[in-house]
């Protein structure tokens, strides 16, 4: 039978060039979709390793060189101070930004690695319920140590040390850099990017509050009782604008932000979901009209197929097969085309999330498909032998 | 003859509603994204309220500092700039910083705001649109008068119905009065996005007048626009004697001097900085492509609906051609009744155009921005229309031009 209508399809190969060419196309824009709501679905659901809920960041500011003595140790006093504030610390970059410090090295083949630096300071741990899983977070004896005293996350404890070995305690080295590195800690994810991040190693560095400053910025959080009502915002940068006054203070709440990420992330999502669905309802409804169109045509023959034995579901079958056979085709070629993208380095997805797009995509077009035929074939499988005796 | 077509064609558009409604669906719906997209489009790039100036700026809008290990890429800092401000050439120089965060409390609620440290020129460079007052001066900015300009938004949420104009507004511990209040400006205007603009001199301290790097951008505006590519040439001249010898990581000073559209697609496609490349010219063949590509598929079904309704007439084009009538004239016929089709598509589309323009301007997808259909979206929607008519009836036409008179009378039957 699928010989048969690859027969048929063959005889009436230059129309069915022009539906094929709109079956690649439907099939490249549902591919493409795809592949981002998969890929966004599938960085969702890696944990960020922080809670968000009850946590505020004030970024401090100089606007200038850091001059000595400046430090954050004054400013996390004067927010402990404060009665809604349940624990504080400080650390360099803020959370839901991309912005931050990124390091590359060379391992013992060649193979280039990256990984985020984070430099955050003692009870940030419990400022963002981090999650740790082995070993502990910084602690103030670890700033007189004399060796650099990191914790890592599972990513990058993959990339540096053999997998079931053990990580606490352990030194390393990046490459061939002088700089040597010893674990006492583990957490499992910390993504400061948020939930529509790429996933990537990241391993942070200690940061003491009562040391001069490196820039002449840096951002302090604070976790806050719940519900804590906006007066304590105000009172909070009131607070620290008393300590320094010719800095300047910004204040944001880490919920709010993540919903600012989520709605950004899922914006452009949406829109071309939107446009993508209205293409794919304009196509599903023209290649019903021109399966309608085709039957309309075909009564003669289809009528001398039912003279000759053929039953009603056979005749349905084979107008919906016929259309199969092109949205295979248009599949497969599109499957093709869509193949070169990662082939040519211009779309940077995952595999398996390729993959995924992949089947989802042909399976939708397919399901399209069968359903554009269901009308059309209906009225095919309507045809009486008589009727189209009396066509001819 | 042209109405012997028109009647024609709408007759025949009544005979099968399904294809009807098919084709106008499909006709209408691409237009109205289109047609989003170009408003989205214009407002982000057109030259319109306070960037009517955009089409003879040039602007620096980061610098990098190149050193044999380390690489600085960012805004530039005032000693920089503020030196290009005698330059002859450009009818206005302004020089400012990018907006920065800051807050101010109402009743202990906190207001986020974007605020620009600027001269006086900006608001030559720019023309914001003053609902109440008017921009600070030259002589605001040398004698460091706490003042500053605020826009619609901020207006409402820091004063309600409340006296603006000379009110006072409490922006980092600093009090400033506020001499005007503008339009805003959506977030997706780079170069004249703010909440506030106060003047430069009164930063909390003078920091900002040292060093290579700060978060300053310099604006050039040429008399005309074939005084540009001089105007680039004086200040890259300029830059190039900047000294970087007073820091110690870094070589030499490298920026592009460029519009604000080829420095925001420079920023979309990653275009390096050192390059002979056009970044604007890249974007705008980017756009063009994209919404070929999109109007492409809406025309294969188009093309593909009107192929099959050829064949239903085809003991019409039997006829018409046993008694004579040229390919030509057939062709034409059936391009006139496409075009007529897509027109009243296109006419359907612009209604749900407008409607969907109002719907996204009342959501707060974006700060700020109120998108409506005016002259140019208009034109391009016709112009968009007509494309597609051409684009989705010349291909079926000509196809049907060549049937042959015995073949598509001995067609008719079925």
């Amino acid at each position: 039978m699928i010989a048969h209508a690859l027969k048929l399809v063959w005889n009436r190969k230059r129309q069915n060039a022009l539906v094929l060419l709109e079956l690649v196309g439907a099939f490249l824009i549902l591919f493409a979709l795809l592949v981002a709501v998969l890929g966004a679905w599938q960085r969702f659901s890696v944990p960020i390793g922080f809670d968000p809920e009850d946590v505020w960041v004030l970024t401090a500011r100089s606007g200038r060189a850091p001059a000595p003595g400046e430090n954050g140790e004054r400013l996390l006093t004067a927010l402990r101070e404060h009665p809604a504030v349940q624990s504080a610390g400080m650390m360099q970059m803020g959370l839901y930004t991309t912005a931050g410090m990124n390091t590359g090295w060379y391992d013992d083949n060649g193979e280039l690695h990256r990984a985020e630096v984070v430099s955050a300071g003692p009870n940030i741990d419990h400022v963002l319920g981090l999650d740790i899983v082995d070993g502990r977070w910084f602690e103030a004896e670890d700033q007189q140590a004399g060796e650099s005293r990191v914790v890592v996350d599972r990513a990058f404890a993959e990339t540096i040390f053999e997998a079931d070995s053990p990580v606490i305690g352990e030194p390393f080295r990046l490459g061939d850099r002088d700089e040597n590195f010893r674990v006492i800690g583990l957490v499992e994810h910390y993504r400061k990017g948020g939930e529509l991040t790429q996933n990537r190693p990241v391993f942070f560095r200690p940061m003491w509050p009562d040391e001069d400053l490196q820039r002449g910025w840096f951002n302090l959080a604070v976790a806050v009782q719940p519900g804590a009502p906006p007066e304590v915002e105000e009172a909070l940068v009131r607070r620290l604008r008393a300590e320094y006054p010719d800095w300047s203070f910004d204040i944001s709440r880490v919920e709010e932000q993540r919903t600012q990420h989520l709605e950004q992330g899922a914006t452009p999502l949406i829109a071309a979901g939107v446009v993508a669905l209205f293409l794919l309802f304009m196509v599903g409804l023209g290649l019903t009209g021109v399966l309608w169109q085709n039957v309309s045509r075909r009564t003669r023959e289809i009528g001398l197929r039912r003279a000759q034995g053929a039953t009603a579901a056979a005749v349905r079958w084979q107008i919906v097969v016929e259309l199969m056979v092109l949205a295979v085709i248009g599949v497969l070629l599109g499957g093709v085309f869509a193949a070169q993208l990662p082939l040519l380095g211009l779309l940077s997805m995952r595999l398996d999330v390729g993959l995924q797009a992949f089947l989802a995509a042909a399976a939708t077009l397919l399901g399209l498909t069968v359903l554009c035929g269901l009308y059309p074939s209906w009225l095919a499988s309507r045809v009486a032998p008589a009727q189209a005796l009396h066509h001819q | 003859m042209l109405r012997s077509y028109v009647i024609l064609a709408w007759r025949i558009l009544g005979r099968r509603p399904f294809f009807t409604f098919v084709s106008l669906f499909g006709i209408s719906l691409t237009l109205v994204v289109l047609m989003l997209a170009t408003a989205f489009l214009d407002h982000a790039f057109g030259a319109r309220a306070p960037e009517v100036n955009t089409d003879r700026m040039l602007g620096v809008f980061q610098i990098e500092l190149i050193g044999e290990q380390s690489q600085y890429r960012g805004e530039a800092g005032y000693s920089v700039l503020a030196p290009l401000r005698d330059i002859d050439l450009a009818e206005e120089v302004s020089v400012g910083t990018v907006p920065r965060a800051a807050v101010t409390f109402v009743d202990g609620q906190k207001v986020s705001l974007a605020m620009r440290w600027v001269d006086g020129e900006f608001f030559r460079v720019f023309q914001y649109e003053f609902l109440e007052g008017g921009p600070f001066t030259d002589q605001d900015d040398a004698e460091a008068r706490p003042v500053a300009v605020i826009n619609h938004e901020t207006r409402r949420r820091v004063f309600g119905d409340e006296e603006a104009i000379d009110g006072s507004i409490e922006i980092d511990g600093r009090t400033f009065r506020v001499v005007g209040v503008v339009e805003n400006v959506p977030a997706f205007r780079p170069a004249s996005f703010a909440d506030v603009w106060v003047p430069i001199s009164t930063s909390k301290t003078d920091a900002y007048l040292e060093g290579l790097y700060g978060s300053f951008q310099g604006f050039f505006v040429a008399p005309n626009r074939d005084r540009m590519p001089a105007l680039r040439e004086e200040i890259l001249t300029r830059l190039a004697e900047v000294d970087v010898s007073t820091e110690e990581d870094y070589d030499r000073l490298h920026a592009n001097v460029e519009t604000t559209f080829d420095a925001l697609a420079r920023e979309l496609l990653s275009v390096p900085s050192e390059g002979g490349s056009s970044p604007g010219m890249a974007m705008r063949w980017l756009i063009l492509g994209l919404a070929l590509l999109f109007m492409a598929l809406p025309s294969l079904n188009l093309i593909n609906l009107n192929m099959s309704r050829i064949l239903e007439r085809a003991s019409e084009i039997g006829v018409r051609k046993s008694f004579g009538a040229s390919s030509r004239t057939l062709v034409t016929q059936f391009v006139i009744e496409n075009i007529l089709l897509t027109l009243i598509g296109g006419v359907v589309g612009l209604v749900l155009a407008t409607l969907a323009l109002h719907l996204v301007s009342g959501t707060a997808l974006v700060s700020y921005a109120e998108l409506g259909l005016n002259p140019t979206i208009f034109t391009w929607g016709i112009l968009i229309t007509l494309a597609f008519g051409l684009l989705s009836g010349a291909y079926p036409a000509w196809r049907m031009s060549r049937l042959h008179p015995r073949q598509a009378l001995a067609e008719s039957g079925s």
